[in-house]
């Protein structure tokens, strides 16, 4: 009878109840958002599953709708890269508590100035945890917390832990956390504000990054 | 600069190994989009000096020499898969078996998982957490080689021998291993076959748990061997296992393991073998550092070894490591005790 006891003890008592499937995001009333470590992602186009996103310096990039995944094009002065998803990546859409997908990524990455295409592979592992309400600096919303582990195909190692905190209120991640697990070292960043496109200009957007503590 | 001087045999042997395997290095290594031929050759001098006490006091140089070559050659499917051949050669005789290049297997790697077949360690060694070592490996290193003997770090395996091995992808922090060998054997054409190791259908098991704690990656890791030993051999069955604890942070690795061999392949029932052993080290980028010590006590025997080594990358193709271990080692019919220093230089490709 005691032994029952404990186990009712133990079982997690479940705050919330059962969330609806989450879609992936269409990006329809926010087109920009600006991060406490003094990022900004600014939204340019949407093409089927790839979005277009610009930094604030303008640099674009080509990422996901699948935002976990790696950016899939990316290009600076003397470098460009693409990468490419193989497996079921896609699946972890709708979001839904306790979907977990695996996949690899092929990144191909070329220096232009030496001619060169360096090839490499990576694994990873996403899984849906939960429903988590979460306040950050950009107000209060209640987020799906999604985990992805890099592990390396040498050795099955794990290498990294990635975790996002989606809101599906704006469609976008409002915390993002990664550890090594080399060195476990850890880097995260939250969400500061958000804006819509008819309210983004540099001005505005500056003003923000101004308010943002060093 | 006297020749019989040990250093100036060191620098002058490296030196004329370094120019034929320089040449040959460029030959052999290839990168392109999707194939990888990785070609490593080593050539390394290694001195090792000994001052033991025992039942006569000993004070012993000695020098060695080996060449290493490994061969990897690697495909990058299109899909993101990895198949390889593994092809790894030692001219020597290094006292660990980690130290030991005599490897050939083929691997196929993808997100679920990685198999290998071929000559190559298995999971119980690979996913074991014990004391850190490095370079020259300090408690289970080449001090062996001179005087001592060595400590078990993880379960008594199946070293190298032919084998078929599953590394499963981590499951949330845990991953497992499992391996199976047709035949484990040592000195197996001996005419008496009560000196043969012959041990058949040899598995490893292992799981490994990692998580972030208190700043730190934390793991745990068991491990478990066993196998039937061929009954002409008169030895006992493999039953090995170990417990083991590793803390990383930043460049910091804290560790050990608590080990028991039994009586594994052993003649006598009542060996009981076991260990704890434990370790620090930091791996920085072209140099690192470890101090590391193990007790291994089986019936009538005690050996206490305590350890510490460094290795210092020079140049990217030159690189000195040295170990400096105490050893004492009680049997019941004697006692020996001492130091062994090795230094050894590597010249690589």
């Amino acid at each position: 009878m005691s032994v029952w006891l404990l186990f009712l003890f133990f079982v997690p008592v479940e705050a919330h109840a059962e969330e609806p499937p989450v879609p992936p995001p269409v990006y329809q009333s926010r087109d920009v958002f600006i991060y406490d470590n003094r990022r900004v992602e600014r939204l340019v186009s949407i093409e089927g599953e790839e979005v277009t996103w610009a930094t604030l310096k303008g640099r674009e990039y080509v990422r996901s709708r699948n935002f976990f995944l790696p950016t899939l094009r990316w290009r600076t002065k003397r470098y460009s890269g693409v990468r490419r998803i193989y497996g079921n990546a896609g699946e972890l859409w709708p979001l839904e508590e306790g979907k977990r997908v695996r996949y690899r990524v092929v990144s191909e990455k070329t220096d232009r100035k030496k001619s060169q295409v360096k090839r490499k592979s990576e694994f990873w592992r996403c899984d849906v945890e939960g429903f988590e309400i979460l306040t950050v600096k950009a107000g209060m919303y209640g987020t799906h917390k999604i985990v992805c582990d890099r592990y390396s195909p040498s050795s099955m190692k794990l290498l990294k832990r990635k975790v996002w905190h989606y809101a599906p209120e704006i469609e976008h991640y409002i915390k993002y956390q990664v550890q090594s697990y080399i060195t476990a070292k850890t880097e995260e960043y939250e969400l500061v504000a958000t804006l819509p496109r008819r309210k983004a200009n540099p001005s505005r957007i500056n003003q923000i990054l101004a308010s943002i503590k060093q | 600069m006297n020749k019989n001087d040990p250093s100036a045999k060191l620098i002058a042997t490296a030196s004329l190994l370094f120019y034929p395997a320089l040449v040959i290095g460029d030959l052999l290594s290839y990168k392109g989009k999707s194939y990888e031929l990785n070609t490593k050759l080593t050539a390394s001098i290694q001195q090792g000096e000994t001052v033991a006490v025992g039942v006569e006091n000993e004070a012993e140089t000695n020098t060695n020499a080996d060449y290493t070559a490994r061969v990897n050659n690697q495909w990058l499917l299109g899909n993101g898969t990895f198949v390889g051949l593994r092809i790894e050669y030692d001219s020597g005789d290094h006292a660990d078996k980690d130290l030991q290049r005599d490897e050939v297997y083929a691997y196929f790697s993808w997100q679920y998982g990685r198999v290998e077949i071929g000559e190559q360690d298995g999971p119980a060694d690979v996913l074991a957490f014990h004391a850190p070592v490095i370079g020259l490996g300090q408690i289970r290193g080449e001090f062996g080689r001179y005087a001592g003997s060595l400590a078990l770090l993880s379960p008594f395996d199946t070293s190298d021998d032919l084998k078929a091995i599953y590394l499963s992808p981590p499951l949330g922090g845990m991953r497992f291993g499992v391996s199976w060998a047709p035949r484990y054997q040592r000195n197996e054409n001996n005419s008496n076959p009560r000196r043969r190791t012959i041990q058949n259908d040899a598995a490893e098991l292992a799981v490994q748990y990692q998580t972030p704690a208190l700043g730190w990656i934390a793991g745990m890791s068991m491990s478990y061997v066993f196998s039937d030993a061929a009954p002409e051999t008169e030895r006992e069955d493999i039953k090995s296992w170990s417990i083991g604890t590793q803390w990383r942070r930043d460049r910091l690795i804290i560790a050990g393991a608590y080990v028991s061999r039994g009586n594994s392949n052993r003649r006598n029932t009542d060996y009981d073998q076991y260990e704890i052993n434990a370790g620090i080290a930091w791996h920085d980028k072209k140099w690192g550092v470890s101090m590391s010590t193990a007790r291994t006590r089986a019936n009538g025997r005690d050996n206490k070894l305590l350890g510490a080594g460094m290795y210092y990358e020079i140049y990217s193709w030159l690189t000195l490591s040295m170990d400096l271990v105490h050893f004492d080692e009680k049997r019941s019919s004697s006692n020996e005790n001492g130091f062994v220093g090795v230094a050894e230089l590597v010249v690589s490709i």
